[in-house]
């Protein structure tokens, strides 16, 4: 027998009892369909974040600031350390501390962390807004227009925050690149406020990582820190909140390693993957129970697939028995029986991720309007055609299992017995 | 040399205290081209013994050859091959898928052998018409009178040209006209496409018809009528 011939056998004796087999097909469906959308989450939030981050070849950059004493267990008093006075919140790193970690044979590119606090920025319609800006170290954000802010140099450049735009009186992200703003810092020794002026290079999308922060050039945050730091004495100057460093030969071990050193020497080493990393578990707990419930749904369903299948070899008792003594071989009554376990799943891994596909479109329309609303970019559910193909395998593979009980037990069927009538 | 022996058949089945002799040493020989019946009442064993010659149950001790060959140690394969070759069955009971058509019932021993497209078809066709069925093909296999159904499977056991035609009570389930007509197509296959007939029947006027009749009592020959 053709393999052509045996498929379409199954396929017409699987539509011979369309009750049956479309109850069948809606188990399987079920379970593809939970796990689809559940994996069509994962997927998007997991994209989204990695977006967000950008992360490529910056895996290897941690910002490094004195623990805050966070540790301390007790209120009981505790012995005074020269590096440490009683307000331990606002422990700087002196530039003692920055040589040592300098001299570290783990780290590279130590850099400090400036503390550049800007007044306000002004746009074209005079109008003026505070804004909390950083400097670009270890960060790439995910843009809606332009460049990334320089890194290294002196050019005073800037990436705002999406809201900024319209309020700066610019009409729109593309027409406020390669503008130019002004940006006021004013001195903490004497208060006398400066304004320099800095380009546009880059707007924002809306995210959840730093919301609202705009981004400037390492050059716009060197000048605004001179004006910060204007008639303070030397020695205050050179005190900063943290530093950057870049892990040399950033495996995961090193990274951890290289954490360990930092935590004994009092400081706390967070790498970008730390930041969002408890945001990645959250979703990955819950995608992940979502997982187990569909697999509960497909255990069912492959029950489903067992029991129609059982009822079809006994419906068919004679025509098996027929068939054999026709001359059909053992294995290939096998692969009929299978073939249409096979297509039962198919059709219902096929029809639950169609499924899947349209409640996740409708899933993303009533996302992007109520939560995520302004989060250009995030879209809810997302489907890869990995993960597609994977569900499709893995949903084969299970009916296939399945299938293999009452096809076995057609295959070894004995014609005389199937065939006997007195 | 005999298209089909058996030498000393025994059958058994059940173990210990319910053991069953249906079969106690039968050997008999069928030369190419013959019509034998083979005759007894229920539970003589005359079934048990088609199924053995058929090929489709092995007997406990004693051995069959078919064109000088015996069959013990045929392997899986081959032995499906000569069913579907050499062999044509035609049952009581029809044993017609009752939802598929005449042309899709008469074409399964096509399908089963692996032969695809128009040849299956044409060879079908040609098997519908040598029982005159032509006109009912595409009819489902359930809304045909019992006389046509037993006249698919017989255009079924014949498509593939077999050697051997094993029809078990082939007219046991219907009237003595019908009955006629089934005869006289079997015959007429016998005769014209010297294709030898295996009848197991209890129908006296039946197995007169055929050249041989062998009577079957308690698993044992107990009368041979007709030439050899």
């Amino acid at each position: 027998m053709k393999f052509s011939d045996i498929l379409r056998s199954a396929n017409t004796n699987l539509w011979h009892n369309k009750g049956r087999t479309i109850l069948t097909v809606v188990a399987v469906m079920i379970g593809a369909l939970t796990i689809a959308i559940t994996l069509g989450i994962n997927n998007g939030v997991n994209d989204y974040v990695s977006k967000q981050v950008a992360n490529v070849g910056r895996k290897d950059v941690m910002q490094i600031i004195p623990s805050t004493g966070a540790d301390q267990k007790t209120d009981a008093p505790k012995k005074y350390d020269a590096n440490r006075g009683s307000a331990t919140d606002q422990e700087n790193i002196t530039p003692k501390k920055l040589k040592k970690l300098k001299a570290m044979k783990s780290l590279k590119n130590v850099q400090p962390i400036q503390d550049s606090s800007i007044d306000y920025v002004q746009g074209p319609n005079h109008s003026k807004y505070i804004i909390q800006a950083q400097p670009p170290t270890g960060v790439n954000v995910d843009l809606k227009q332009g460049r990334q802010a320089a890194k290294k140099g002196t050019n005073s450049e800037i990436v705002l925050a999406s809201d900024y735009v319209k309020v700066l009186g610019f009409k729109s992200a593309k027409q406020a690149i390669g503008k130019t703003i002004k940006v006021a810092a004013s001195a903490q020794a004497t208060n006398q406020q400066t304004v320099v002026s800095a380009k546009i290079v880059g707007v924002r999308n809306p995210s959840i990582l730093l919301a609202g922060q705009s981004i400037i050039s390492q050059g716009l945050a060197d000048k605004v820190s001179d004006i910060n730091q204007t008639g303070l004495p030397a020695k205050m100057k050179q005190n900063y909140y943290g530093a950057t460093a870049t892990v040399k030969n950033p495996t995961d071990a090193n990274i951890a390693k290289v954490k360990k050193q930092l935590a004994d020497q009092g400081y706390q080493a967070l790498t970008l993957q730390d930041t969002i990393s408890n945001l990645r578990q959250i979703v990955n707990a819950i995608t992940g129970v979502l997982i187990v419930f569909g697999a509960i749904a497909l255990l069912a369903a492959s029950f489903g697939v067992i029991n129609t299948l059982y009822m079809s070899v006994r419906d068919r008792t004679r025509e098996i028995g027929l068939m054999k003594a026709l001359g059909l071989s053992r294995g290939k009554v096998f692969l009929t029986f299978s073939c249409e376990s096979l297509l039962i799943g198919l059709i219902g891994s096929v029809m639950g991720i169609l499924l899947a596909a349209g409640l996740g479109k409708i899933l993303n329309q009533v996302a992007a309007n109520s939560f995520l609303k302004g989060l250009a970019g995030f879209t809810l559910v997302q489907f890869t055609w990995s993960s597609v193909l994977l569900i499709v395998l893995v949903i084969l593979l299970i009916a296939f299992l399945a299938g293999t009980l009452p096809a076995r037990r057609a295959a070894k069927l004995d014609p005389m017995t199937a065939l006997r009538y007195e | 040399m005999s298209l089909l022996t058996t030498q000393d058949i025994v059958r058994t089945y059940g173990k210990g205290s319910s053991q069953f002799q249906a079969l106690r040493g039968v050997s008999l020989q069928i030369e190419q081209g013959e019509s034998v019946a083979i005759v007894g009442k229920s539970g003589s064993g005359k079934s048990t013994l088609m199924h053995i010659m058929a090929l489709l149950d092995q007997p406990t001790s004693g051995t069959i050859t078919l064109n000088g060959q015996p069959t013990q140690n045929i392997k899986a394969k081959t032995l499906n091959k000569i069913r579907n070759q050499t062999f044509g069955f035609v049952f009581q009971q029809f044993f017609l898928n009752a939802k598929d058509s005449v042309l899709e019932n008469v074409m399964l021993p096509l399908k089963i052998a692996g032969i695809t497209g128009k040849k299956r078809r044409e060879k079908a066709l040609a098997a519908i018409e040598a029982v005159g069925l032509s006109e009912k093909k595409n009819n489902r296999a359930s809304d045909l009178s019992g006389g046509q159904k037993q006249r698919v499977c017989i255009a079924r056991a014949l498509v593939n040209n077999p050697q051997i035609i094993f029809a078990d009570e082939p007219t046991g389930n219907l009237d003595s006209n019908t009955s006629e007509i089934i005869e006289n197509i079997l015959f007429d296959l016998h005769q014209k496409h010297n294709i030898t007939l295996i009848i197991v029947t209890h129908d006296d006027e039946l197995a007169a018809k055929c050249q041989r009749q062998i009577q079957i009592k308690d698993g044992q020959i107990v009368a041979e009528k007709g030439e050899n």
